[in-house]
């Protein structure tokens, strides 16, 4: 069974169509990439899927459940995690804390059913031994992914004073110590140059291959796209053009037109 | 007191190698074909720090006019910076940066601004509130313009970027990504600048739009004779338009040639030009 | 003679709070705890005629400090925070007198009913954002204070709380015994002809004892508050309120609930707020609608911005800074025929300190700290 099934999606915003009629399988366990054109609905893709966005029409399912009966908050619950294009990084916190923050639904100080969240709430006031436990736990499992991706060493910083690059792996950090099954990345390797673009590819094979996460990655260079993914899909206007293979799509001529543009050399 | 440029940084073992030349500017200006040319853009001996983060250390490098210069550099290298510190955005510790011999260190950013130095900063922080039209016609506000003249600028705008004018009335905040990049760059063009600062333009644009991103930048060079400050992850294809290209390492410039030799040298080629594509 | 140790100490309380700040190192912390504990216990013994300016520092801190909650670190506005203390007010009032339920048992269950009725109205006017938000809440207070001027005054026709409700009655025995004591030495100087030289200090002492009294209640409400809140800032509440501030959709995407968070902010906030109001009762002991005006609000906000937005210590010293200037600073300076221009001289006051700490009083001093570090470093040359 698909892990993400997503069938006749539209998303309609006044008197533009973003997503029109787009059906989505992504099996568990392999990299997708969604590319296309600037303005082609990738990013609203995402947006309706994570439940930012209520869509016109459609059927979505994750892993068995019917998405749009959940609120957003509720879909990290689910096994889902993204990053933004934009950076959505808690700017005026420092990195530890933005980890922190992710882990919002695993801290749970007391955990008992009805009253667990009234009694959290005053282990934390009070910072009762409960509290300082899973503070700490919370704190070493944000260091454990810092190691991972190689930028341990910054999470006292404050997020607004880090390079471009580096707040892109902070997001990437902060969507991972979330523990998902299913990842979805809206231009992970914009602001890299290509050796660290490089790395990366290797970082996100490392996240599939030893964690187990199912990947569907939005990215404009084409040397992660196509060094990455097991399969892609192209929007262009906010329609499906193209599907297949890496090597299918880059010789697609809609695609070719649409999004690659002719090699000049 | 310390000599800044002796304070311990852990270079990068690749670097080392790399000869530090201390005089690029006299060296920009030596290049064939430009002895005449003015520097449109005199950086010498900047340092710039973050509370107690220095991020540039003696920083120097000269902008020729009429010129198209990349500045290249890892993650975290002190490009931003320095695009910084020239538009006022960040103060100089030391150091002196000159616009037409003109002394223009620290001034106030709106000053920086009037005299034609624009920035298009990073990740396009574009008013998420204004219309797309909004936010361009805010870009022609350091230039006195006539109302003809200003609807003529926004005309060559949507021109370079048709989809901005598709989009012309929706707020900047649900723009595409892509869509949001454009319009920065094209506000920052509106400005009618002298000297342009881009920080990364390619940043979030289909490859298709990469392409034609850096011909607007050739042809804006060419045509209009804008001089042109440019930072670039895509470092093979920024210095394929540029004339000059610079290297920054954890806040110095440990290289500045001619592009067509940076694009052949064996080192810049491992760090930054990669496969390319 | 008072007035002067009043500077003197508060110039010391100044010094030792710069030095405390710029020179706060693991060993020398413990210190200047202690010594900061002791400055402040002494603090109403030197001052008997700031005392009212002190006390309504610290009420108006913990005002503060549960407005800077809700704004600084949830993001999210109100212009008619005063609503809430006044309803603090009046529930503590209502609870003491009416139902004879113990002094301080009525203040916290005023702020708890404060809080959860803040909770209930908070669910749709947190909705609104920004101006809007702005708008409701100062909607919000002109119900709340019409509803004090129909309904809640005819419960307190003369608007005062029996002196048995309030913290007078608390020290009663001590003020009785001091005053045994006075009188009897006043007894024996009759034949010795002498007096202790402390006499006529006894005496002042012992006419503010209620006050001083309620300086040390208010303290300790304070500082229970500010333990409560730094907690909160430093775990799970505090940092989905940061979420929601920094940003809403990945604070959402991360498992935060919105709605909830906000309205959790919002009761917090007014519980603290109802805490301020039952304090207000039990020290001042009046509840009229003139001391919970819309301007409340506002001043509140005013010491915010100049302390600093999103810090414990800015309300604080936002607070302090504020009352004191307001309350004894300016008058005490200004020549007795100039007092009419207080209120302007505040005014300017405020301006220029936002013009010149725009980021407030915190920020500027950690600015400051910066660059002292910094130069005892040598990195900045010229
Ligand atoms: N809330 C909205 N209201 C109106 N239009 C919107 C809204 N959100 C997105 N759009 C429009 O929908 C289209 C699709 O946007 P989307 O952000 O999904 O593009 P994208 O494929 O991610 O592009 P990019 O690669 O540039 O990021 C764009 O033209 C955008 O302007
Ligand atoms: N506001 C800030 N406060 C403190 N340090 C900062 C701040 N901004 C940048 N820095 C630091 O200065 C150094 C240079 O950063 P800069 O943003 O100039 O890098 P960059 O070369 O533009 O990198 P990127 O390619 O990732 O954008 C980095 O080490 C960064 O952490
Ligand atoms: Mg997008
Ligand atoms: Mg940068």
């Amino acid at each position: 069974m698909a892990l993400l099934e997503v069938k006749e999606l539209v998303m309609q915003f006044g008197g533009l169509r973003a997503l029109d009629n787009v059906s989505i399988k992504i099996e568990e366990g392999s990299i997708v990439s969604l590319i296309g054109p600037n303005g082609a609905g990738k990013s609203t893709f995402f947006n309706v899927v994570t439940r930012i966005y209520e869509p016109t029409e459609g059927e979505l399912r994750f892993n068995g459940h019917d998405l749009l009966k959940y609120e957003p908050h509720e879909i990290v619950k689910l096994g889902m995690a993204r990053s933004f294009q934009n950076l959505e990084l808690f700017d005026n916190m420092t990195v530890l804390n933005n980890l922190l923050v992710a882990q919002h639904t695993k801290i749970k100080p007391v955990n008992l059913p009805v009253i667990g969240g009234f009694a959290s709430f005053f282990s934390d006031i009070l910072y009762l031994p409960s509290t300082k436990k899973v503070e700490k736990e919370a704190t070493q499992e944000a260091l454990k992914v810092l190691e991972i991706l190689g930028i341990r060493g910054i999470e006292n910083l404050f997020v607004s004073i880090l390079p471009y690059g580096t707040r892109k792996l902070v997001e990437l950090a902060r969507a991972l110590i979330t523990k998902p099954k299913f990842l979805m990345l809206d231009e992970p390797a914009a602001g890299l140059n290509n050796k660290e673009t490089k790395e990366l590819s290797l970082v996100l094979r490392k996240i599939r291959d030893e964690m187990g996460i199912t990947l569907l990655v939005v990215e404009h260079d084409m040397s992660l796209v196509m060094d990455i993914s097991e399969y892609i899909y192209v929007l262009s206007f906010g329609k499906q053009i193209a599907e297949g293979k890496p090597a299918e799509v880059q010789n697609n001529p809609a695609v070719i037109e649409a999004y690659l543009g002719t090699e000049e050399e | 007191m310390a000599d800044l440029n002796n304070v311990a940084i852990d270079e990068k073992i690749d670097w080392s190698k790399i000869e530090v030349k201390p005089e690029l500017i006299s060296r920009a200006k030596k290049l064939e074909g430009v002895n005449e040319q003015k520097l449109a853009l005199k950086i010498s001996n900047i340092d710039a720090f973050y509370g107690k983060i220095q991020a540039l250390r003696r920083v120097s490098f000269g902008v020729p006019e009429g010129s198209i210069v990349s500045l290249l550099g890892a993650n975290g290298a002190g490009k931003t910076t320095t695009l910084r510190v020239i538009s006022g955005l960040v103060h100089a510790a030391a150091g002196k940066i000159e616009f037409f011999d003109e002394d223009i260190t620290n001034l106030s950013p709106e000053k920086i601004t009037r005299k034609g130095i624009i920035q298009v900063p990073e990740g396009r922080q574009v008013f998420p509130e204004l219309t797309v039209e909004e936010n361009l016609k805010i870009g022609s506000y350091s230039i006195k313009q006539s109302n003809a003249e200003r609807s003529k600028s926004l005309d060559m705008i949507y021109t370079f970027f048709p989809k901005l004018k598709q989009r012309r009335a929706q707020v900047a905040a649900t723009l595409s990504g892509g869509e949001q990049q454009m319009l920065a760059i094209g506000r920052g063009l509106m400005g009618k600048p002298r000297v342009l600062l881009l920080d990364e333009p390619s940043l979030g644009l289909a490859p298709i739009i990469v392409k034609e991103i850096f011909e607007i930048i050739k042809m804006l060079n060419r045509e209009t004779g804008t001089t042109i400050l440019l930072v670039e992850q895509n470092a093979t294809k920024a210095l394929k338009i540029s004339h000059f290209g610079f290297v920054l390492e954890t806040g110095r410039v440990t290289i500045g040639d001619k592009a067509e030799v940076l694009l052949n040298n064996e080192d810049i080629k491992k760090a930054y030009l990669g496969g390319g594509h | 003679m008072s007035a002067i140790l009043v500077w003197i100490w508060l110039i010391i309380g100044v010094v030792l709070f710069l030095m405390a700040f710029i020179k706060d190192t693991p060993s020398t912390k413990k210190t200047y705890k202690l010594l900061a504990f002791l400055f402040v216990i002494t603090l109403p013994f030197t001052a008997t005629s700031w005392l009212s300016a002190l006390n309504s520092a610290l009420l108006y801190s913990i005002l503060a400090m549960g407005l800077n909650l809700l704004l600084g670190n949830a993001g999210q506005i109100s212009l008619g925070h005063a609503a809430f203390y006044a309803l603090g007010a009046y529930a503590t009032a209502i609870l003491s007198v009416k139902a004879g339920v113990p002094i301080l048992i009525s203040i916290i269950l005023g702020g708890i009913s404060v809080s959860i009725l803040a909770f209930i109205i908070g669910t749709p006017i947190l909705r609104l954002k920004g101006h809007f938000l702005g708008i409701a809440t100062l909607g919000l207070h002109i119900v709340v204070e019409n509803i004090i001027k129909n309904e809640l005054k005819h419960m307190f026709p003369g608007a005062t709380v029996p002196i048995k409700y309030t913290v007078t009655s608390m020290v009663d025995s001590i003020n009785y015994a001091l005053r045994e004591k006075l009188a009897y030495w006043d007894y024996v100087s009759l034949t010795s002809g002498t007096k202790p030289f402390i006499f006529n200090y006894l005496q002042d002492i012992a006419s503010n004892i209620p006050a001083i009294a309620g300086f040390f209640i208010t303290l300790l409400v304070l500082y229970l508050i500010v333990l409560m809140v730094r907690n909160l800032l430093k775990t799970k509440v505090g940092r989905a309120l940061g979420g929601i501030r920094d940003s809403e959709v990945a604070a959402r995407t991360l498992g935060v609930n919105i709605a909830l968070y906000k309205n959790i902010a919002f009761g917090l906030s007014a519980f603290i707020a109802g805490i301020a109001g039952g304090i207000f009762a039990i020290t001042i002991g009046t509840v009229d609608e003139a001391s919970f005006m819309l301007t409340v609000s506002l001043y509140v906000l005013a010491m915010i911005v100049i302390g600093g937005v999103g810090t414990i210590q800015g309300s604080i010293i936002g607070a302090t800074l504020y009352q004191l200037l307001d309350m004894k600073i300016i008058k005490t300076i200004l020549p007795q025929k100039y007092q009419a221009l207080a209120l302007a001289i505040m005014g300017i006051a405020v301006i220029l300190m936002i013009i010149f700490a725009p980021k407030g009083i915190v920020y500027m001093l950690y600015q400051f700290k910066l660059k002292i570090m910094q130069k005892k470093s040598g990195f900045v040359k010229k």
